[in-house]
């Protein structure tokens, strides 16, 4: 396999992980997320880059570190899914458990509903009001966030990945090439629901009104977003039948 | 604004009291040895469970059976009821090891299950084979997890003899199968048991 055939090969991989059913509650809160700035082009396209620029740069750091760790520390007949066990458990494990509170966090900023009066002053300005109103730069974070809360089929499809960039001797490009798979499709949908709600705003000429109902879709999302992993997550409480 | 500020409170209380509640079950102290538990449980009138009640996977320590249909607590209440020896015998167990729930998790879970129970009927009917679905990423399962080196969903099929394991079969391509490829996922775990089978000269 060429190095562009294995670099489209990790794409897909990344592609993969970002249509598979697992993410998907978590992939809703970052499309509503990203997309709740209607009015703003730049800020839209300024949130997306820097959520998939979050989402990568994890996926470099574990990366880079693993695949360091496993070459120096794994003798030959070592699979390098069985190496990273420990630690995939390990986000798996607190991934899940941080995810729902994390959400539901900020879904309570996000809607204004927090009104406690911490010296959570940035710049002379509430960190609170801050982010509710639309600041791009915390996408980065939501990005590492929903970058570090492996499920299965994400786990599996990221250390294959790996497993690529053993072969092709390319330790950064495929994390960076997956994390941008990852992040595409999520992207997309945030442009299309954008653009879509600035041109309904400007049809019926009520821009920030649409806007505002965008914001608080989006709060509400990540509080749903939030009650759902901690009730299944934390309480073992099965919502969808089956899972 | 006063119903606001409550729905508010009250979302943060549920979110704190969620956090205690996490970190203290990570803290509580396990000890159990799922294995032997396994083991014993399938020595106990061939295999047929002392203690049998339906649980949800997500909820399940350790759901082990010799008839998949039914779901064995793993409490420690209930290995203090099962025989202290482990059988001179030969026994093979299937894990199926599994961390969050997802629909493509639990689609290994039945494939996996189903071909137990319906393919190797007499294995499991005489004790000498089990079905254990184990969640990983619950605490009393960490110690098998590090032994048998599971990150992801996988299936292992294990053979004992006289308490001591001799063969392993690792078919960890249950997750890829089941993924992109469902069809061909019975063949690959029923070949995994079968192998093992051959293994031990049957």
């Amino acid at each position: 396999m060429t190095l562009l055939a294995a670099m489209g090969f990790v794409f897909l991989l990344g592609l993969g992980t970002a249509i598979s059913p697992c993410p998907l509650t978590t992939n809703i809160a970052a499309i509503s997320f990203l997309s709740r700035n209607v009015g703003d082009t730049r800020r839209v396209m300024l949130a997306a880059l820097l959520y998939t620029l979050g989402r990568t740069l994890v996926y470099v750091v574990l990366g880079v570190a693993l695949l360091w760790a496993f070459r120096a520390m794994a003798g030959e007949q070592d699979a390098l899914d069985q190496f990273a066990s420990p630690m995939s458990r390990a986000f798996q494990r607190y991934g899940k458990l941080v995810l729902g509170p994390a959400l539901l966090l900020v879904g309570l900023v996000l809607l204004n509903l927090l009104e406690i009066n911490l010296s959570l002053s940035v710049g002379g300005t509430r960190l609170q009001d801050r982010i509710a109103r639309g600041g791009a730069i915390w996408a980065l974070p939501l990005g590492s966030l929903f970058a570090l809360a492996f499920c299965p089929p994400s786990i599996a499809m990221f250390l294959s990945a790996l497993g690529i960039s053993l072969k092709h001797g390319s330790l950064i490009l495929p994390p960076i090439i997956y994390g941008i798979g990852t992040a595409v499709p999520v992207i997309g949908f945030a442009f299309v629901i954008a653009f879509g709600g600035q041109y309904l705003g400007k049809s019926f000429n009520s821009l920030a009104k649409v806007e505002m109902w965008f914001r608080r879709t989006t709060g509400i999302v990540f509080l749903l977003a939030g009650i759902y992993y901690i009730l299944k997550n934390i309480y073992g409480v099965s919502i969808i039948p089956g899972i | 604004m006063k119903a606001k500020k409550v729905i508010g409170y009250l979302l943060l209380a549920f979110m704190l009291v969620s956090v205690g509640f996490a970190i203290g079950r990570e803290t509580a102290p396990v000890v159990t040895d799922v294995e032997q538990d396994l083991l014993r449980r399938s020595a106990d009138g061939s295999g047929q469970n002392s203690k049998a009640v339906e649980q949800p996977q997500e909820q399940d320590a350790a759901t082990a059976t010799s008839d998949p249909d039914q779901v064995a607590d793993n409490s420690a209440d209930s290995a203090a009821t099962l025989p202290a020896a482990i059988p001179s015998e030969e026994k093979i167990i299937v894990y199926y090891m599994h961390g969050i729930p997802c629909v493509t998790c639990t689609r290994i879970d039945s494939t996996a299950a189903a071909i137990v129970r319906d393919e190797f009927a007499d294995q499991v009917k005489s004790g000498r084979m089990i079905y254990a679905s184990l969640n990983y990423l619950e605490k009393q399962n960490e110690p098998l997890a590090d032994k048998y080196k599971v990150g992801t969903n996988t299936v292992i099929v294990v053979r004992f003899l006289n308490g001591q394991e001799v063969q392993r079969v690792r078919l960890d391509r249950v997750m890829e199968l089941a993924a992109q490829a469902p069809a061909d996922l019975p063949g690959y775990i029923r070949q995994g048991i079968r192998s093992t089978l051959e293994g031990s000269n049957e």
